[in-house]
């Protein structure tokens, strides 16, 4: 199979981590799980993404979001963590910064939870296991989505 | 075990092994066990709330965690180190909630509460109040045994 | 070598018995050092013994006259000096293996004087009068598989063989199968049936082995019917009584299943049921269906409670071990043909594509369980414990404790019915008989 640089492309397709002017979009990941905060994290850097920070629970989501405002294009939060949730923290984080772009990871599908936090202002969500295309796909829309 | 329950967390288990490792699956027979159980070595612990109580357990030797774990990452893991514990830890997550998810459908309300991860020797979980039901699982990575045990909040 | 615990418990050594006997003659006489004299033979290579004062004589004979329907282990009949007694050949009573035989070969022959007979038994070899003390006779212990415990009196070590004392009494008394067992103080009953007659005792032994089935008192007096019907038709037809596969064993269990079990119940079953609970029901009312199978019972039982009393609150338990049946339980999808109009009408069911399903408000009362322990029985109190044709198959000792659980787990005036050709008596539990059918009423404690 022929690479990319194999020929020249006038199209060239431009990592989906990259905004127009070559920088990277912002990510913040909230997840207690060193293995899914590990995939996601991997998925969006190998698409030109940088990964700003990450939080193990949704307090320590919340006060990095505030921390590092407003350099933070989207949160992947996590539904189910100890200590804080993630609807709880997704809606600190509204309340602070209502353009904020959150996207829910759940490992728990179309549940109330999910619908709960849509209302309260997520983005949207994707379900686990994390399937790759789906990531890249749901995140770019969010982030083109002014 | 009421027998609506039991479906779910089979073919759960089923779906998600399948979808996350991309490998064989038979399931062996699904049997009772009402006694206390020696532990394989590796154990992730979900617990059930709400309208229900009990649990669920991923049991497996070492061996089994460590070649699922590295499978999940796409890298070699050599010890049951924080990664590895997480990355089981994660997989018990998935297929649970799946099942939980599909019972709640049905109408059945399931709550579960966070993860926790066992390793070590001669482990043994005790539960004489709640049968659990086993549903041994053999992929050629190694044998996993999914241990359910839940019943109605009376 | 260093004596273990074991040994210590068990008779002192040689040695130390005759030192002990030698003080206990210089002592005053006491009972335990009583002389206990008995023949010894052997029987298809172990030691065993009798009580001298049974053993009239010894005899050695050949020739039996043979008597046609009688046990494969009796020989025949001999003339002993003008007494015809039978002659057992115990070997084979124990089904103990023996050696081919030509037919006249010497027998060394026990002739037996017991309480109500007197017998010859044949053994394989008579090895004389042994005496041992009382005291060195330990309980029957079943050391060997081969003989059944309640035929052993007692084991004794002498010299370097290991004797087992058996019990001839018991062995060849008739004890009667109980038929009718004992009412009122009697405590819930003995899982035990014992009979004489070999006959019968092969076809228990078979329904246990390829049916799955246990005779005791629950089920004793159908079976013992049952049988005398199979015997005069297999007499008749010159078939050996005993069963010849699982087949045989199915066929003679015909008859026994409730009318209605394996499917839905008709008219008649329903108001049969009916006809066991009180005639007027108000409240909750918490049934128990221990071995639900496929759930046929729990349904029917539901449907005729809601449509007799539709203000009755019904909540029922119903449980099986066995997974493959359970599990279609919920779900369960019967064709057209299988479902009695009664369920239709009443709305019970309703038509889906693969066939009829109860409606959610019928499988909301009942909960299935895929469960082997009773444990969570231990919280609910029933108004009824529905449990037909299960009792039956199981172990006696396990029936014995399952039914003591019923007895338990039911409110007082609570009922249990069992299977139409099963019955329970016993401390605590009041027989109604209704057209055939029967119910058993949970006794309040007496004050």
């Amino acid at each position: 199979m022929k690479t990319k640089t194999d020929f020249p492309n006038i199209n060239e397709r431009k990592p989906e981590g990259l905004k127009d002017d070559g920088s990277p979009f912002r990510v913040l990941i909230v997840d207690d799980s060193m293995f899914v905060a590990k995939q996601i994290g991997q998925i969006l850097t190998s698409e030109g993404f940088e990964i700003m920070g990450t939080a193990g629970d949704g307090e320590e989501g919340v006060e990095k979001y505030k921390e590092l405002f407003p350099k933070v294009d989207l949160v992947t939060m996590d539904i189910t963590m100890p200590k804080m949730d993630g609807v709880v923290a997704l809606q600190k984080i509204i309340e602070f910064d209502k353009n904020a772009k959150v996207i829910m990871i759940s490992a728990l599908g179309k549940q109330d939870l999910v619908k709960k936090a849509l209302l309260t202002g997520a983005k949207n969500y994707i379900v686990k296991p994390l399937d790759r295309k789906k990531v890249l796909e749901r995140v770019v829309t969010v982030l083109k989505k002014q | 075990m009421r027998v609506e329950y039991i479906n779910p967390f089979v073919e759960s288990a089923f779906n998600v092994l399948k979808e996350v490792l991309d490998t064989e699956l038979t399931r062996g027979e699904l049997f009772l066990k009402s006694s206390s159980q020696p532990v394989l070595g590796v154990a992730a612990i979900i617990g059930f709330t709400g309208d229900v109580q009990g649990r669920i357990l991923f049991d497996m030797d070492e061996k089994t965690a460590l070649s699922i774990a590295s499978a999940m990452n796409g890298e070699t893991l050599s010890t049951m180190d924080d990664l590895a514990k997480a990355t089981i830890t994660e997989l018990a997550n998935m297929i649970t909630a799946r099942a939980v998810t599909k019972l709640s459908e049905q109408g059945f309300k399931f709550d579960i509460t966070p993860p926790a991860i066992f390793t070590g020797k001669d482990m043994e979980i005790t539960n004489t109040q709640i049968e659990s039901l086993i549903v041994p699982i053999q992929m050629p990575l190694g044998k996993l045994e999914i241990n359910v045990a839940v019943r109605e909040q009376m | 070598m260093e004596p273990t615990l074991d040994k210590t418990l068990e008779s002192p050594q040689p040695e130390q018995a005759a030192v002990a006997e030698r003080e206990a003659e210089n002592a005053a006489p006491s009972a335990s050092k009583v002389e206990y004299r008995m023949i010894a033979f052997s029987l298809a290579g172990r030691d065993y013994g009798i009580d001298i004062m049974k053993v009239k004589e010894i005899s050695h004979e050949g020739k039996f006259t043979y008597v046609p329907n009688t046990a494969h282990f009796v020989l025949g009949v001999h003339n002993l000096r003008g007494e015809i007694i039978p002659i057992i050949d115990l070997r084979k009573m124990f089904n103990l293996p023996v050696a081919e035989q030509k037919a006249g070969t010497e027998q060394n022959i026990l002739i037996l004087r017991l309480e109500k007979i007197v017998l010859g038994v044949v053994v394989d070899s008579i090895d004389g009068v042994t005496s041992v003390t009382t005291d060195a006779i330990q309980p029957p212990h079943p050391i060997f598989d081969d003989i059944n415990i309640r035929y052993i009196s007692g084991i004794v070590e002498n010299g370097d063989r290991l004797y087992v004392i058996l019990d001839v009494e018991s062995i060849f008394t008739e004890s009667a199968p109980s038929s009718a067992p004992v009412r009122g103080t009697a405590k819930i009953q003995e899982s035990v049936v014992k009979t004489r007659d070999q006959d019968l005792k092969f076809v228990l032994e078979g329904l246990a082995g390829l049916a799955s089935f246990h005779v005791t008192p629950v089920n004793i007096a159908w079976i013992q019917k049952r049988f005398a019907v199979w015997k005069k038709a297999r007499d008749k037809e010159g078939i050996s009584v005993q069963f010849r596969g699982a087949e045989d064993a199915l066929e003679f269990l015909t008859g026994f299943a409730s009318p209605g079990s394996g499917e839905l119940w008709k008219d008649a079953e329903r108001s049969s049921f009916l006809g066991l609970l009180p005639p007027r029901l108000s409240g909750m009312f918490v049934i128990w269906n221990h071995g639900c199978g496929r759930g046929f019972d729990a349904y029917s039982a539901v449907c005729t409670l809601k449509s007799a009393f539709p203000p009755l609150m019904v909540k029922a338990w119903a449980n099986d071990g066995n997974l493959v049946q359970i599990a279609s339980a919920p779900t369960l999808t019967l064709p057209k043909e299988s479902v009695p109009s009664f369920f239709v009408s009443g709305g019970y069911v309703r038509a889906s594509e693969t066939g009829f399903q109860f409606t959610p408000a019928v499988r909301e009362i009942v909960i299935f369980e895929y469960t082997e322990s009773l444990s969570r029985m231990e919280i609910i109190q029933a108004d009824l414990i529905l449990c037909r044709d299960a009792v039956s198959y199981l172990p006696p000792d396990q029936q014995k404790s399952l039914l003591a659980t019923f007895a338990e787990r039911l409110k007082p005036d609570g009922r249990l019915i069992l299977g139409t050709n099963e019955r329970i008596e016993g401390e605590g539990w009041k027989t109604v008989e209704k057209s055939g059918a029967y119910v058993y009423i949970r006794e309040r404690p007496k004050e």
